[in-house]
């Protein structure tokens, strides 16, 4: 890396490194997911919070594939998707959301509040793997444990920094 | 126009190295080395999306680089409603 | 350096601050180039009294941030009050004044507005005399503004019809206050909280509710593992991940456990005779009992039979007691699940008895804390006097002495104060049910959402003449309104605010009010003036005129504030009571040496005099262990209790405008134990009706390991979802506070 002189480039590569969405839950890995999946929409059709969305077409060869982005809306884990896939690009069997692998949460510690001096257990309270996933540090400060992190993006969602301090890191590279 | 400031985090004895590169970059202004290895960092901005990309240029284009945390963020022009 | 090489030096030093590196600037002198002033305010939320630094640039408040001089918090805030500045600029606010015209609210102006409300006001009170018109204020609204009401209705119109939102969360604590030391308002302070040894939480979630004394409680604990932390709460919250015990009783029958806890004390040893036999008197009530009876009297609590009608664990019971006895230092910090039943006032005793017994009151590290939910409840309406039967500086209206002095002070004869107390909340809105209360102004409060049964009162409501003076609108009580006036809120007007540790602080105007928003002091004085009353309200031109004809009624009493003026308050971070000269620091512990009205004299060498009771000493009351008014049954299985969460304030219409506020709590929901909705059938998400005799709510479950077997849990912020269409409105005999807190509920698949 040497005298990049321009923003242009910053805005180039930042496109690049935009972050993955996640996938339903149960998907198998990508590589596999973009030859299984045949776009069906069961799996948005079943979901009750609209949660699953199918890509638009700027994502080019993955348009229609069915894509999470937390912030919108995330996963719930009601677990009603996987068995409707009619490929196997979600685990059909999958039924124990705690082994749901979406992604893992990740703490921007400085952009949370907690570590700012505000008191705030959103994430914690609202994390469906409650006082698993994310426990906190003197009862203060959230921590994610990544084995028990489902990715599911709730803690995301209800983030209230004013830019999101906690968000998740897609298990799939999209 | 926002104006953000951050710590940049380098490896042990790395910290000049890093601060020579970030000098390079348009509209950063820093403000020397810190603790052994933190560089204060000043960024003039347009919107919060450019800041991520910022941050995330400097950690990825510049060797040495640990962490790079925005610490305050000028916001008052947007403060209506 | 011009203002952008000054805002970027802002910006570098903010984060040399952050790795702790003090850089070239000031960030005052920096801010202050940058064009931000910052004024040293209080929270507008809860009643711990966080400070707070307000950021004003251009004549917007641009952000807050704790105020790290300020002992209460330290620098400390919690996520509402760090998102309180978005709250001056939402959409709701009520920016100019409504009248209701063929049931549509409609612009209008103030002159009109205020020509209405005096023309409605005159005609009831001329037609059906001074009792036919009510009012009803608020713990959030400011000390000066409850004043001026208050001199108004009580000193003018002369109607004790006169009530505030503290009734429905403090009257249970003033009424064990009182029974027990003879003045209300905690003994001791916050200070307490850095030396107790044991925390004992009853009836509380301090994590979400009190986030900020909770947050002192962990950095003592985090410092000295040793502390030990009871809770006792039929609710798992985040309040119990820091307790060594957590004893969690059916709702409503942990009168009982403390009994229990008391029959430990006294039979291992742990009372403290010395204190007892010089300051404590036993009472069952009616009358003075001997300690010997006491001791009969708490025979009965074995462990065993506490631990039966709790549903609770004996070993549990006899460990609290032992660590409570055993600790040379504790604190009891309670709430809403000890005040808001029909037995408060009992169990508040029960609560002083502990410390009461083992002398673990008026020392540092000891007392029996009572947490307060609203900013203002104890500066504005205990000690301002704003409730049916008393009158400000803590006196009562019944007392002909106590009327005789206030009269004095507001110029009016002592007749125009009438001698009878008069309708205490639950009362007054049933009379306005009846059509008895003919006008009612409701200031700074949303009782159309807070109280309980609400089928019950809402049509009531709707048909008397509703003057509503508030910052928002839409609220559900706006709704109901034939009037509404748009009030300034937080930072756009100047007052006091008094929290739980009997400290009052000063809240600067640092921006003009939006729209035509006057504040409510000025609304309240040019209603006196459309009444005929405008002469004893002239002199009143700023808050700082109104506080010290208040000051006055607190010469010479237990709140004495005289040495609390405005000067002052604006120099320090509040001041505690009695603070009688404007030498004097304040007083951290009441009825000890250090309390400059404690009488030495009288005491002749005793370590406390509780000067509220005659001979001194405070009362160990041995009351029945009475469970709740609705208890459970076959038809209605369910203990139903509400409360908040972190993210939200009461009726929501300050945190409800926030959207990052909004999307922390994704919506109303009920909270059910795992077993039970196993049995139930009911999966996490499914829609539930939860139903009471009273009423029905369609709700999300949350199947979460909180609420214990057999409870329901029911947060009551939102105005889609009522949460108090199912609570009961039985109210305690002695404070008259509903309990919110305990009825029989079922719940169904919806």
């Amino acid at each position: 890396m040497n005298g990049i002189q321009d923003w242009f480039a910053i805005l180039f590569r930042a496109f690049r490194l935009h972050r993955s969405p996640l996938r339903p839950p149960g998907a198998v890995r990508e590589a596999e997911f973009v030859k299984k999946c045949i776009k069906c929409n069961k799996c948005a059709q079943v979901c009750p919070y609209g949660s699953i969305q199918m890509a638009h077409i700027e994502w080019g060869d993955k348009f229609g594939t069915p894509i999470i982005f937390p912030q919108r809306m995330p996963c719930y884990l009601c677990m009603k998707c996987p068995p409707v896939c009619p490929t196997g690009a979600l685990d059909n069997d999958l039924q124990d959301k705690t082994r749901v692998r979406m992604g893992v949460a990740v703490i921007d510690e400085s952009k949370c509040l907690p570590y700012m001096g505000v008191i705030c257990r959103a994430c914690f309270e609202r994390c469906p793997m409650y006082r698993e996933a994310i426990t906190l540090e003197n009862e203060i400060y959230p921590k994610v444990h990544a084995d028990k992190c489902v990715g599911c993006g709730v803690c995301e969602y209800v983030c209230p920094a004013e830019e999101k301090a906690i968000t998740v890191k897609s298990a799939h590279d999209v | 126009m926002l104006i953000s400031s951050m710590i940049v985090k380098t490896r042990p004895g790395k910290a000049d190295a890093v601060l020579t590169q970030l000098q390079k970059i348009p509209r950063v202004t820093t403000y020397g080395v810190h603790r052994d290895n933190n560089i204060i960092v000043v960024a003039e901005i347009h919107d919060i999306k450019q800041l991520e990309n910022l941050t995330a240029f400097i950690m990825e284009s510049i060797d040495d680089v640990l962490s790079v945390s925005p610490t305050y963020i000028n916001f008052e022009d947007e403060v209506q409603e | 350096m011009d203002r952008r090489e000054f805002l970027k030096a802002t910006a570098a030093s903010a984060a040399a601050a952050s790795i702790g590196v003090d850089l070239f600037l000031k960030p005052s002198q920096a801010d202050a180039a940058a064009g931000i002033s910052w004024h040293k305010s209080v929270c507008r939320f809860c009643g711990v009294g966080c400070g707070m630094m307000v950021g004003v640039k251009d004549g917007k408040v641009v952000s807050v941030k704790g105020d790290k001089e300020n002992t209460v918090n330290r620098g400390f805030l919690c996520v509402k009050g760090f998102y309180l500045y978005k709250v001056i600029t939402a959409k709701s606010r009520l920016l100019y004044p409504m009248i209701r015209k063929n049931g549509k609210l409609e612009r209008a102006t103030w002159d009109e507005a205020m020509d209405l409300v005096a023309k409605k006001f005159r005609e009831v009170i001329d037609k059906y005399g001074p009792s036919a018109v009510g009012f009803y204020g608020s713990g959030q609204a400011e000390t000066e503004e409850t004043y001026i009401a208050n001199k108004l209705f009580k000193g003018h119109i002369g109607t004790n019809n006169f009530e505030g939102n503290p009734r429905l969360c403090m009257a249970s604590a003033v009424g064990g206050y009182l029974t027990t030391f003879g003045a209300d308002e905690p003994v001791g302070s916050y200070d307490d909280l850095d030396h107790a040894e044991l925390f004992m939480i009853v009836g509380s979630n301090t994590a979400e509710c009190h986030p900020v004394i909770f947050d002192r409680i962990v950095e003592r604990k985090s410092r000295n593992p040793n502390i030990k932390i009871i809770v006792i709460d039929p609710r798992k919250t985040p309040t119990d991940r820091v307790a060594d015990l957590h004893i969690q009783p059916i709702p409503g029958y942990d009168l009982a456990v403390m009994h229990a806890i008391a029959r430990i004390i006294v039979k291992e040893g742990y009372t403290d005779e010395q204190f007892i036999k010089e300051s404590v008197n036993f009472s069952d009530g009616k009358k003075k009992i001997s300690y010997e009876d006491y001791k009969r009297f708490l025979e009965k609590f074995t462990p065993e039979y506490a631990a039966k009608v709790a549903g609770v664990n004996p070993e549990d019971i006899v460990k609290a007691a032992r660590w409570f006895g055993q600790s040379p230092t504790a604190v009891t910090l309670w709430t809403m699940g000890v005040n808001q039943r029909t037995r408060g006032v009992w169990l508040n005793n029960l609560i002083h008895n502990l410390h009461l017994l083992t002398g673990k009151i008026g020392k540092p590290g000891c007392d029996s804390l009572s947490l307060t939910g609203q900013p203002n409840a104890c500066g504005g309406v205990r000690e301002g006097g704003g409730l049916c039967h008393i009158l400000p500086g803590h006196r009562k209206i019944a007392n002909p002495q106590h009327r005789k002095e206030i009269a004095a002070i507001w110029n009016v004869p002592v007749t125009n104060i009438n001698p009878k107390p008069g309708k205490h909340t639950i009362a007054l809105f049933e009379a306005v049910a009846r059509g008895e209360i003919k006008a009612l102004y409701v200031m700074c409060t949303n009782p159309a959402q807070s109280l309980p049964n609400l089928n019950k009162y809402l049509k009531g409501m709707k048909d008397v003449f509703l003057v509503v003076a508030d910052a928002f609108h839409p609220t559900e009580t706006t709704k109901l309104a034939d009037v509404v006036l748009p009030a300034a809120f937080w930072s756009e007007k100047e007052g006091v605010y008094g929290c739980t540790e009997r400290r009052s602080q000063y809240m600067p105007k640092v921006i003009e009010p939006r729209g035509e928003a006057r504040w409510d002091g000025d609304i309240l004085i040019d209603l006196a003036r459309r009444l005929g009353y405008g002469k004893n309200f002239e002199h009143f031109k700023s808050p700082e005129d109104v506080w010290n004809e208040y000051i006055l009624t607190t010469k010479g009493r237990d709140m004495d504030l005289m040495g609390a003026p405005y000067w002052r308050l604006k120099q320090v971070r509040g001041l505690r009571w009695p603070v009688p000269t404007t030498d004097h620091p304040g007083t951290r512990h009441r009825f000890t040496e250090e309390d400059p009205l404690f009488p030495k004299d009288k005491a002749k060498g005793r370590r406390m005099y509780f000067y509220g009771k005659p001979d001194g000493r405070a009362v160990v009351y041995a009351r029945p262990a009475k469970g709740p008014e609705e208890p459970t049954d076959s038809e209605y299985p369910f203990a139903l209790t509400t409360g908040r969460v972190l993210e939200h304030f009461h009726t929501m219409t300050m945190t409800g405008t926030v959207p990052q506020l909004v999307r922390a709590v994704p919506g109303p929901y009920v909270e059910i134990n795992p077993k039970d909705a196993a049995r139930l059938g009911i999966a996490d998400k499914d829609k539930v009706k939860v139903i009471t005799r009273r009423g029905e709510l369609e709700l999300t479950a949350r199947v979460i390991d909180r609420p214990r077997e057999k409870t329901l849990f029911v947060p009551w912020h939102w105005p889609e979802k009522l949460a108090n269409l199912l609570t009961n409105d039985a109210i305690d005999p002695g404070s008259k506070e509903p309990e919110y807190k305990v009825c029989a509920a079922k719940v169904v698949k919806a």
